[in-house]
């Protein structure tokens, strides 16, 4: 079955067959695709691909070599296993809630429910689980406009993500923020960026603070912040600038590639000189790691690691886990430029069902709990959407709600008061 | 020169500029270390009363306030546990005290603080009222006797508030003693001389620049960043030179030295990195001041400044607000060619979710930059290159730590009754000189200094222009879509019958901004008689 699936990226794009072939001649790409290959086994050795590839490559950077190495020793015994069993039902219902919110995403925006761009996470679910589930609540997560699932593994409750969706008054950031905008103080998720790239400084601004809390205020802070971001992105001026001054700073940030090979419907491979994105952390002196991101398991050990060397304040690392995405790039996209062949061999690997063999195979849970799970998240999504569709609609008064912090800010109005303070500005009937 | 008193009948009466919220360190380091090295405060805003004289509900004298109440009283119940008498009661300590450092300076003074509750006697007891005092008295450790802290001076502030529902009253820990670091290092130069006046450089530096108090705009700015940075430790600076270089137009001097390089961050070149980093920290706690070099180059950070600073405070329905500061000169300056010299004004003031200063004077520029720096919304400061050099009388007031210019207030610079001239930055010192032109011919100019582009002080205008008659806008601006046009269609909106003249717009020519000095001149506005051939 492994055999079938070898150099899949050929496939990808009848578009662009030439640019496969002379993309096969190349180092880079050819050990890119083997790692699928090696991935495809869940027991098996580490995510990073065959290891004769990689140490010739990663020869740049010790750091990247320690971390592979460690991970060999781990994964080597099988009795020695990555999860325990809450552990393992947590990550499954995580996965499952992100799967199954998504796809009532999808039904409520074909009745009508839901409107303008909602980008869905199906199939990606391994790279916010493994890596959402080992922050506390006070460390951060930023992400793009691919945002509801790393939302809900962060804790932010569904039904205020579906009430946001909605765009009704009790969503987390009461309708005026959307799809692309979740963000929740309480939860330490700063968003929800509509631009690409633009959560990356973000968050290194987030990484910056715990930094300064723990050294200019000498407060107890080991904050770890998180960037999600995509392939498409590590062509983006910023994502250069922050590697630079995170690992310069060494700032507790983890750089989370989610490399699902296309931006909208511009493949990795046709926009990237060097599609290796792993390869540019240690050009900025920080490791850089490649993993399955549609294996939990290994994102989840590669995650501890690069957490760990954040907290500990070893500094930044850049993850790049290749990763796939069910749907097209958005409800509105027709997706018609990729290939079913890659779709289909994608699908064969979806995480979730890999980690229920993976809990199948070890005993750690059974048909039934696992269906448990499954009842109970149906019935928390279902009761998510009852919930956002009996909300109410934004007040009037909430137009100009929110702009300010300090709601001086309009200004003074004809009578020289503070224009905030006027009954009818707040009631939403005074001109603006 | 007066000295300004805000305190009437024990009760305090502050003009709208003064934000009096003042911050442990800097009722510690601003207000409590003046009065206690007898060095004189510029304004009086926290009056002297013996607090144990009285109970605590008539320390508030007439006023009927429910905010804090402010007073210098003498230090001596600091130095024990002892119970204070009052006439209806006893203030107790609460056992713990709190020790207040100066992050910033390498100096030795300390601030300590104690808690005390007041019980009221009735009949054969006493009961624990709502009334807390916090009683911060100014220590140094000796050096001999194991930096053991010794109280030093007359004087103890003392802030008296009724506890409320959910108001924390910290449970000081006694440890805190034990705190931080290092034996008190300091800059011998700065503090041997001084010693006797005790004070730090910033007092110093507050009166240095003066002779009859005057104070350039660099020195306004940069006595305001000081005093933030010291008040509050979670303000920081960020940006390219501000460190090392001290500040590419020496605005930040000095701030390094005193505050160290994790607050005042020497950036590498990357505009949209260290301004999303900035809007990053204020999203997460911190205070940060971020300084373009030039306006120009925020044009590469625009994304940031609008759409993750602006906007989030909205989209995220209040729970993140961004309280973050965007400074830099903005603005022509002298001879630096095209892409040096746009004025953003018009750009930014359209944005929602901003606000939009430009200071004119060192009392602008002072009380501007610290009402942005304690405004929890983000701020674009536009300043101007060719204003940090010029001298501005200053009066009393401004001087002091608390000193805020309230943001969307315009100012009249010039009380007139025939024109009104409307301008911000460095148009306002043009404005003057034509109004002094123009009086030679009769005309009675009146000269609005905007301060405020956003939002924009349309009441003021109006009631001008209503007095008037005739308004005038003048901006360094291109004409299109500028500042002026938007004061233009207010007007019109709004005060349409009081206008005698169609409203002249003078702005910067609609060209790119040219290299060579005589056609540079001719790209701006300049302030001359009507004959002078350009």
């Amino acid at each position: 079955m492994a055999k079938i699936i070898h150099n899949p990226l050929v496939l990808s794009s009848s578009r662009s067959a030439e640019k496969s072939e002379s993309c096969c001649k190349l180092s880079g790409p050819t050990s890119f695709m083997s790692s699928k290959f090696l991935g495809n086994k869940l027991l098996s050795t580490n995510s990073a691909t065959s290891p004769a590839t990689r140490r010739s490559a990663a020869v740049v950077a010790v750091s990247s070599d320690v971390v592979k190495e460690k991970k060999l020793k781990s994964s080597s015994s099988l009795a020695n296993l990555l999860i325990t069993k809450e552990e393992g039902l947590v990550l499954y219902e995580d996965m499952i809630l992100g799967r199954a919110f998504e796809d009532m995403c999808a039904q409520m925006y074909y009745r009508g429910k839901m409107f303008g761009f909602v980008h869905l996470y199906n199939g990606q679910e391994a790279v916010s689980t493994g890596f959402i589930k080992l922050l506390k609540q006070e460390d951060c997560v930023v992400s793009t406009y691919r945002d509801h699932v790393h939302a809900l593994s962060k804790g932010v409750p569904a039904r205020q993500v579906m009430s946001e969706l909605f765009g009704k008054t009790t969503g987390c950031c009461r309708g005026q923020g959307g799809s692309m905008h979740m963000f929740s103080k309480e939860h330490n998720v700063l968003g929800g960026f509509a631009f690409i790239g633009e959560g990356i400084p973000v968050a290194t601004g987030a990484a910056f603070t715990s930094k300064y809390k723990r050294e200019v205020l000498k407060e107890d802070c080991d904050e770890v912040t998180l960037a999600f971001f995509g392939d498409g992105t590590c062509n983006n001026g910023q994502f250069f600038e922050c590697l630079n001054m995170a690992a310069l700073w060494k700032l507790p940030i983890v750089f989370v590639v989610e490399n699902n090979l296309w931006a909208i419907g511009m493949s990795h491979l046709r926009s990237t000189s060097d599609p290796q994105i792993w390869k540019k952390g240690p050009a900025f002196g920080m490791p850089g790691v490649h993993v399955d991101g549609m294996d939990v398991l290994k994102v989840r050990e590669v995650a501890q690691e690069a957490i760990g060397r954040a907290r500990r304040g070893e500094g930044p690392t850049l993850v790049e886990c290749e990763t796939y995405r069910f749907r097209g790039h958005s409800l509105a996209d027709p997706d018609e430029l990729r290939d079913p062949a890659e779709k289909a061999h994608y699908a064969t690997r979806d995480p979730i069902t890999s980690l229920k063999k993976y809990l199948f195979e070890n005993n750690l849970a059974n048909e039934a709990e696992l269906k448990a799970i499954d009842k109970k998240i149906d019935e928390i999504i279902e009761d998510s959407v009852e919930f956002a569709d009996e909300s109410p609609v934004p007040a009037r008064n909430q137009l100009l709600e929110n702009v300010f912090a300090d709601p001086r800010g309009f200004g003074i109005g004809p009578d020289g008061k503070y224009r905030c303070e006027d009954p009818k500005f707040t009631q939403g009937t005074a001109q603006v | 020169m007066d000295k300004l008193n805000f305190v009437r009948d024990g009760g305090r009466k502050l003009p709208p500029g003064f934000r009096f919220e003042p911050t442990e360190e800097e009722i510690v380091f601003q207000y409590l270390s003046r009065k206690t090295f007898s060095h004189p405060l510029p304004a009086l805003v926290i009056p002297e009363i013996d607090v144990f004289s009285m109970d605590p509900w008539q320390l508030a004298g007439d006023s009927d306030s429910e905010e804090d109440m402010y007073f210098f009283s003498n230090a001596h119940g600091c130095d024990n546990e002892s119970e204070r008498v009052t006439p209806s009661g006893v203030w107790k300590a609460n056992g713990s005290s709190k020790k207040i450092i100066n992050s910033s300076k390498r100096m030795p003074i300390v601030g300590i603080k104690k808690s005390l509750v007041f019980y009221m006697r009735s009949s054969t007891k006493i009961v624990a009222t709502n009334w807390i005092m916090h009683q911060y008295c100014i220590a140094l450790p000796q050096q001999e006797q194991n930096n053991c802290l010794v109280r030093i001076g007359e004087w103890s502030l003392c802030r008296i508030f009724m506890k409320k529902g959910g108001r924390q009253v910290e449970d000081d820990d006694a440890n805190s003693y034990s705190a931080s670091s290092s034996s008190p290092n300091y800059d011998p130069t700065i503090f041997n001389e001084n010693f006797e006046q005790g004070i730090g450089a910033v007092a110093l530096r507050a009166y240095s620049s003066s002779s009859a108090n005057k104070m350039t705009v660099r020195d306004a700015i940069n006595s305001a960043l000081d005093e933030e940075m010291s008040a509050d430790p979670k303000v920081f600076m960020m940006g390219e030179e501000v460190g090392e270089y001290q500040g590419a137009y020496k605005i930040t001097k000095g701030l390094l030295d005193k505050y160290g390089p994790q607050r005042v961050v020497d950036t590498p070149i990357t505009e949209a990195g260290f301004t999303g980093i900035g809007v990053g920290a204020a999203y997460h706690g911190l205070r940060p001041v971020v300084e373009f070099m030039t306006f120009n180059f925020s044009m590469q950070a625009i994304d940031h400044i609008i759409n993750s600073a602006a906007k989030s405070n909205y989209m995220s329905a209040g729970q993140i607000s961004v309280p973050i500061v965007f400074r830099g000169p903005n603005g022509a300056a002298s001879g630096v060619g095209a892409q040096h010299s746009q004025c953003y004004a018009a750009w930014f003031g359209s944005c929602p979710g901003l606000k939009v200063l430009a200071p004119y004077s060192a009392e602008d520029a002072r009380g501007l930059l610290k009402a942005a720096i304690r405004d929890p919304d983000p701020v674009v400061f536009l300043e101007n290159e060719l204003l940090y050099g010029e001298s501005f009388p200053v009066s009393a007031e401004t001087l002091d730590s608390s000193f805020c210019v309230p943001i969307g207030k315009a100012k009249i610079e010039r009380e007139g009754k025939d024109v009104t001239i409307v301008a911000y930055s460095k148009m306002v010192g043009f404005s003057l000189q034509a109004a002094d032109i123009l009086a030679k011919e009769g005309i009675n100019a009146e000269v609005i200094n905007l301060r405020s582009i956003r939002p924009l002080d349309r009441a003021a205008i109006n009631a001008s222009v209503r007095k008037t008659n005739r308004l005038v806008t003048v901006e360094e601006g291109f004409p299109q879509h500028g500042v002026g046009a938007e004061i233009c269609a207010t007007v019109v909106e709004d005060s349409f019958e009081y206008l005698d003249a169609p409203v002249q717009r003078i702005a910067g020519a609609d060209v790119p901004t040219p290299y060579a000095a005589n056609i540079e001149r001719m790209a701006f506005p300049q302030a001359c008689a009507s004959s002078f051939p350009l």
